[in-house]
Formats: C-alpha cells, sequence, structure tokens
C-alpha cells in the first residue's frame, strides 16, 4: 500500500511538531506549510492525500482566505481538507464559505487528541 | 426678558385693552341712553296727562326723541369702530367727547324747559362726571365738569335776566325761586363745588383703578412669560435628555438656549482634568474667527473662578469691564455683554454655559434665572451623557478583553496540552511507569486549567452576551438536550448510573438563543447530575411544553447539596464541601454560567436538595411557537445522528461541526 502524504498548515511550529509526531507514528508521510501561500504552493506541487489547515493563522492568508483561494482552483478543492481550530469549532463552522466544490470535510477543536485525530485522518484518506 | 416681545407669546399691550374697555362702555352707554329718551318722553306723558301738571310737553318731548336720534347716530359709529376701519384714528376717546358733549347740552336744554336752576334733573351732571372719569382722562373730566357748570350757570342767569323764557312746572317747584339771588347764588355754588370735588374723587379712583389694571396686565404678561419660559425650559430638557451622545447633548443645549433667549449665542466650556483650564465644546451663534481665541485659563480669568465658584456672573458692557481674557477679540465679534453660570456636577464644577448678547446692558434678573435653569437640568445631562460614554468604554474594554483571553489564553494552553498528549500517548517514543504518571498528571493538569479558561470566558459571554458571535434563532430544546444526553450516556453507563430520559413528544419546544449557549447550559446540569451521583444510582431528565414555556428538570439520587450551601450555589467559583469531596477538581462556576445563560434568554433556575437525598434542578424558558410547517418531528432520528459525534468526547464537537451548513440542525423550529 502506497504511503499516504499529509500536509499540516499551520504557523505554530509547536503545534506542527506534536502533529507530525502523532501522523508520522501512523505512518503517514507529512509535509509542512506556515502560511496560506505557502499551502497553496505545496498543494500544487507535493499534491497531498489531506490537508490539516488551522483556521487562525495570521495574515495575510488565513485559513478562511486559505479556504477561499482553494475553492477557486477546481484542482486543489478536490482534496480532503480537515480544519483546525481553536475556539470552539461549531462557531466557525457555520461562518465558513458553503462551497459544494470545496471539500472541507470535517472541523476539528484544539487541543488535538491524538487518538481522535488518527480516527478522523482514517476516515477521510483511503 | 424684554427682547422676547418679538416672540408670539408677548405681553399684551396696556393701551390695547383700555382701548377695548372703552369701546365697551361706549356700548352700554348707548344702550343706557335708549332707556333715557324713552324715560323723558315716557315722564313727559306721565307727568301732564297722569299727575296733570303743567310742562312744556312738546319741547320735552322733541328733546326725548332727539336724544334717542343722536344715540343712533353713535351706535353707527360705534359699529364702525368696531368692525375695525382702519382709516379713522382715536375714534373711541373722540367718539365719547362727543357723547358727553350732546348729553350736556340735552341735560341742559331738559333743565331749561323743566324749571331751570330748580330743575331735580340738573343732578344728572354728577352721573355724567362719573362716566367721563372712567371714560376720559382727567383734563376731559375736569372739563367736561366745567362745561357742566357753565351751561347751569348760563340757564339760570339767561333765566334770571329774562333773556329766555322761564318754564315753570306748575305744583312741583315754587314759582319764583329761580329769581331768589340766594336761592341761585347758593345752588350754583354748591352744584359748582359737587361737581368739581366729584370730578376729582371720580378721577383719583379711577387712576388707581387704571393702576390697579396696569399691574394686573403685567403681571398676567409675566405669568405668561414664566410659563413660556417654564415650559421652554421642560421642552430643552426633554430634547437634551433624549439623547446620551455628549456631543448632541451639548449642541443641543447652546442651540436651544441660544434660541429661547434670543441672544446672539451660547457656548459651553467644559474643565479640562487638570482643571487649569476650560476648553470649548460646544458653541452656537458665534464665528470661528472667535471662537479660535483659545482656552479659558482659569489663573487669568476672575470671571471664570468666580463661576466655577458657583456664582452668575454677567458683563453688561464687554467694553467697559476689565475681567476679561480676550476682550479685543469680543468687541470685534460685536459681542457687548455675557452672561455666564456655572454647570456643577455631583462631585464639582464642570464647567461654564455663557450667553453672548449684542447689546450692553442686556440681561435682565429673568435671564439670570433662566440660564441658572438650563444650567442646572443642562449639567444632569451631561454628566448623565457622560456617564453613558463611561459605560460604553468599559463595555469595549470589557470586549476587548474578552477577545484578548480567548485567543492569548487559550492558544498556548492548547498547544502545551498538544505536545503534553502527543507524548503521553507515546508518539515521541517510550516511556517509562514514572515517567508516564507524571504525564498523565501533567496531562489532567492542564485539561482543568483550559477548563477554567474556558469558563471563564464562557462566564463573561454568558452575563453580557459579549464574545457570542452567532445570532439567535429558534432552537429546538428537544434536539439540544436529546444530544447532550447521548454525550452522557457512555461515561453514565460506565460509572454505573442509570440515565434516564422522557421528552415529551409530539411538537418541537422552540427557545430562542443560540444552540451553543443552550448547550453550555444544559450540559452543565447533566455532567453535574452524573458526575455527583456514586454508582447504582439514577439521574432523570424530564423536559416538558407548557403553554409559552419549557420546564426541564434535572433530578438525581446523588449526594445532595448540604441545607447550607444552596444559598451559595449561584456564586462564582463556589464548590460545596462534599462536592469538593466527591471530585476534586471543579471551576465551581458551571452552575453561574448556566443560570447567567438562562437569566438572559428569560428563564428561572431552582435548586433543591438535601445531603443524600439528591439533588433536582428544575429549569424554565420561555418558548416561541415553531414555524408553520412543522411536521412531528422524529428525535430520534437527530440523537442517532448525534451518536457519530460523541465519537469524539472529548472534543466539542456537534452535528454542526460535521456539515456545515447548520441551517438544517433544527428544522423544526426555524
Amino acid at each position: 500500500m502506497e504511503t499516504k502524504k499529509i500536509l499540516i498548515v499551520d504557523d505554530d511550529a509547536d503545534l506542527v511538531l506534536a502533529t507530525r509526531l502523532v501522523l508520522e507514528s501512523a505512518g503517514y508521510d507529512i509535509e509542512e506549510a506556515a502560511s496560506g501561500e505557502m499551502a497553496l504552493e505545496k498543494m500544487r506541487t507535493d499534491k497531498p492525500d489531506l490537508v490539516l489547515m488551522d483556521v487562525m493563522m495570521a495574515n495575510p492568508l488565513d485559513g478562511y482566505h486559505t479556504i477561499q483561494q482553494i475553492a477557486d482552483d477546481p484542482q486543489l478543492s478536490r482534496i480532503p481538507i480537515l480544519m483546525v481550530s481553536a475556539i470552539t469549532a461549531s462557531v466557525y463552522a457555520s461562518s465558513f464559505p458553503t462551497n459544494q466544490l470545496l471539500s472541507i470535510r470535517e472541523f476539528i477543536s484544539k487541543p488535538v487528541e491524538p487518538e481522535t485525530l488518527l480516527k478522523k485522518i482514517k476516515r477521510h484518506v483511503r | 426678558m424684554n427682547r422676547n416681545e418679538d416672540l408670539n407669546l408677548a405681553t399684551p399691550p396696556t393701551r390695547m385693552s383700555v382701548e377695548y374697555e372703552l369701546r365697551e362702555s361706549l356700548g352700554w352707554l348707548s344702550n343706557l341712553r335708549w332707556i333715557a329718551g324713552a324715560a323723558v318722553v315716557a315722564a313727559t306723558w306721565i307727568t301732564r296727562n297722569v299727575l296733570g301738571l303743567d310742562i312744556p310737553a312738546v319741547p320735552l318731548t322733541a328733546i326725548g326723541i332727539g336724544i334717542c336720534l343722536y344715540n343712533a347716530g353713535f351706535k353707527w359709529w360705534l359699529a364702525r369702530i368696531q368692525r375695525g376701519s382702519p382709516d379713522i384714528d382715536a375714534q373711541p376717546q373722540t367718539l365719547a367727547r362727543l357723547q358727553i358733549a350732546a348729553d350736556w347740552i340735552a341735560i341742559a336744554a331738559l333743565a331749561h324747559f323743566s324749571g331751570g336752576i330748580a330743575s331735580p334733573i340738573i343732578l344728572y351732571y354728577f352721573f355724567h362726571t362719573a362716566l367721563a372719569a372712567l371714560l376720559l382722562s382727567d383734563k376731559d373730566t375736569y372739563i367736561s365738569a366745567a362745561v357742566a357748570t357753565l351751561l347751569i350757570t348760563g340757564t339760570a342767569l339767561l333765566e334770571r335776566w329774562s333773556i329766555l323764557p322761564h318754564h315753570h312746572v306748575a305744583g312741583l317747584l315754587p314759582a319764583d325761586l329761580y329769581r331768589n339771588p340766594l336761592y341761585l347764588a347758593s345752588t350754583l355754588f354748591f352744584f359748582t363745588s359737587t361737581i368739581f370735588v366729584s370730578a376729582y374723587l371720580s378721577t383719583r379712583i379711577t387712576r388707581r383703578l387704571r393702576g390697579r389694571e396696569a399691574e394686573m396686565i403685567q403681571l398676567s404678561g409675566n405669568l405668561q412669560r414664566a410659563y413660556f419660559q417654564l415650559e421652554t425650559i421642560y421642552n430643552n430638557a426633554q430634547d437634551v435628555s433624549s439623547t446620551l451622545e455628549l456631543q448632541e447633548v451639548l449642541d443641543r443645549l447652546t442651540r436651544s438656549t441660544t434660541n429661547v433667549m434670543n441672544l446672539k449665542g451660547c457656548t459651553i466650556r467644559l474643565l479640562r482634568e487638570t482643571g487649569t483650564q476650560l476648553s470649548l465644546v460646544s458653541s452656537y451663534g458665534l464665528r470661528d474667527e472667535y471662537l479660535k481665541k483659545g482656552p479659558l485659563l482659569v489663573a487669568q480669568n476672575p470671571i471664570v473662578r468666580q463661576v466655577l465658584a458657583g456664582e452668575i456672573v454677567a458683563v453688561s458692557d464687554v467694553a467697559a469691564d476689565d475681567r476679561l481674557q480676550y476682550p479685543v477679540e469680543a468687541a470685534a465679534e460685536g459681542i457687548r455683554a455675557t452672561l455666564t453660570a456655572p454647570l456643577e456636577g455631583r462631585t464639582g464644577p464642570l464647567g461654564i454655559i455663557r450667553v453672548y448678547c449684542d447689546k450692553a446692558n442686556c440681561f435682565t434678573e429673568d435671564d439670570y434665572l433662566f440660564l441658572l435653569a438650563v444650567a442646572s437640568h443642562g449639567s444632569v445631562a451631561i454628566e448623565n451623557a457622560m456617564a453613558f460614554e463611561a459605560i460604553q468604554h468599559l463595555e469595549e474594554s470589557k470586549r476587548k478583553f474578552v477577545l484578548f483571553v480567548t485567543h492569548e489564553l487559550r492558544a498556548p494552553i492548547g498547544v502545551v496540552r498538544s505536545l503534553l498528549n502527543t507524548m503521553a500517548g507515546g508518539y515521541a517514543g517510550d516511556l517509562s511507569d514514572l515517567q508516564q504518571d507524571i504525564l498523565d498528571r501533567a496531562v489532567r493538569r492542564a485539561k482543568f486549567l483550559q477548563t477554567l479558561i474556558d469558563d471563564l470566558l464562557d462566564l463573561a459571554a454568558a452575563k453580557t452576551g459579549l464574545g457570542v458571535t452567532k445570532e439567535t434563532e429558534p432552537v429546538d430544546l428537544r434536539v439540544t438536550l436529546a444530544r447532550i444526553v447521548e454525550r452522557y450516556r457512555v461515561p453514565a453507563s460506565e460509572q454505573g448510573v442509570d440515565l434516564q430520559v422522557r421528552i415529551s413528544d409530539g411538537h418541537p419546544i422552540c427557545v430562542v438563543a443560540t444552540t451553543e449557549e443552550l448547550d453550555r447550559a444544559f450540559t452543565n446540569l447533566v455532567s453535574n447530575a452524573v458526575k455527583y451521583t456514586p454508582e447504582g444510582g439514577v439521574v432523570e431528565i424530564t423536559l416538558e411544553a407548557q403553554s409559552d414555556k419549557a420546564q426541564l428538570v434535572v433530578r438525581d439520587s446523588g449526594i445532595g447539596v448540604p441545607w447550607e450551601a444552596l444559598p451559595h450555589l449561584f456564586e462564582e467559583f463556589y464548590r460545596a464541601p462534599n462536592a469538593k469531596a466527591q471530585v476534586q477538581h471543579g471551576t465551581g462556576l458551571g452552575l453561574v454560567i448556566t443560570k447567567d445563560i438562562l437569566t438572559r434568554y428569560g428563564g428561572t433556575i431552582r435548586v433543591s436538595s438535601g445531603v443524600g437525598e439528591g439533588t433536582t434542578v428544575t429549569v424554565i424558558l420561555p418558548t416561541v411557537a415553531a414555524s408553520a410547517d412543522t411536521a412531528t418531528s422524529d428525535v430520534t432520528t437527530n440523537t442517532t445522528h448525534n451518536t457519530r459525534v460523541t465519537d469524539s468526547e472529548t472534543t466539542q464537537l456537534n452535528s454542526r461541526m460535521e456539515e456545515p451548513r447548520g441551517d438544517e440542525e433544527d428544522p423544526d423550529c426555524g
């Protein structure tokens, strides 16, 4: 079976480290992006199987705006995305674009429990 | 307030009312004259035909008819005056003089034909003297008294010297009385003196009467002005107090004060925090060139010091007053007089209000009182607006604080927990038992810290609604409750607690709120019940709809609340001693948050309990009618749907997170 590639988009290096440790232990390949711009670039070059995106990144391109750009690109919008947010996830859920093309699969609130994260990822990466 | 005469509520001028009265008097005088004329004709006829006295009936009757004739003429003239023909001036006066003159001649003729100096008719002259005093000026009254004397004396003398024939009324008077020089002299003397004394007394009385009348008119004018001022102050106070925006309050004050006092302009200056100068905050009617002159310095301005000490200070002539800080600028602006009153707050002077007049010696006692009244209600309005601004400022900083805490506290603790979880979960390599134990403790403590931060945020949000980013909408309580219950099924069964739920079937129970807050409020109740109920116990949750409210009862067979702890249950950070013993970590904020949320949505919460007796919490929330197309909802579907969510019980996920289109969540209440 081919190794699945996951792109972690977060400007908090500590959080990226924690997530990377968990996912690597489950055998995933990890790519990192510390900004929205970098995320778009890596999505195009590395073609990840799933993106874990932090909602609250520093401007100019935060999670929300990155998602909008992804929605405009038919190639990128096919990639499943899990949104991670520090605030109660449901608050964000209702304010996000409901574009059908987008493949936001789930909202996850921080802090991420390793077990839960792996379970959710398994559901969307096959 | 002399300037107010331009306004619609001007004093009724005194002259007008006197003229009005004169016209009225002339009216009833004419009416009286009809009777007099008719009475002369009738009396003549009766005297001659009934009493059988020999009197000159033809001339007397002719005089009676003559009186009626000229009276008709006067009547017509008076009617013209009353219609207000503009082409004739000062007519009531002329008419009054003419009437009295005509009556004089008529009385003289009557007296002549009824016995001359001996006739009792001459007494009528006194009656007319009083009338003249009432209707005409003093001078005219004396002239008319003199004319009457002349007429009587002339007639008497002419008859005495037989130049005029004497008409004798036989049987009434002695026949030759008119020839008796002593009688003639004494009658004329007493007549003359009496008529002049009468004239004097009548004019004095009339003058006093006029004085009183003028006083009354002035008083009523003052009353009207006072009423107008009161009304204005009231309207201004209402107008000024109808806004809480400070600048608007100030601008309305200066504008309305200028207009009501009919002055050049008005300014309000407020004391700076340093207390050394006043800065202009609002003005009306003055040019920018003048207003730019600079601040009023308390140290250099004796007027300002006096006003700030609570006095009202007038500068009656700007050119002659050396207390002014900017005399040149004031002169250039055309200001001749100023009046300054203090604006006094509850704790000290706020500033000053000043009005400007373009005439010297402009201000009256009334102006002082009026400006003081404006200043006192203005101060209240200004203070209220200031307090309101302070509150708004406070609310804003509170909101900023909540946002700050949200981001700055929650983010790092989240990262710490993620890192700890990673290590404790063995994802960073194997751990010894001791390391595992230490990390598990750290994880628990970090989790508690996060709960505390979340609770504090929720508390701030619950009390004020601040930080609640979503709009309220009708939410089906049954759906919310079912979701919470599903979340607690697993923990309850692990703990050996029987979780029983009864939700009334049928119609949705809709409460206007946010799903998140209702979730938070009820989660606390269910969580408490489960947490403090030992193995083998029961937690019973009942939700039912009553006419326009919903009742939720959470009853447990748990440890209960000691009676001495009951009054403190809704206090922040309070935890009952037996609860502390049972569960070590708790923030003591849950019930407070629940109560604050419920209160904000118009609900109530009641707790009844006793140690070992379990606890019953009853919540009442006002409901709204479900939308018209509501079908009988299927709660089971919702709960099953939500079971998926409970897989991740450690996160606060609900169904909305799985389906971003949140609108579909509560189709029954939307």
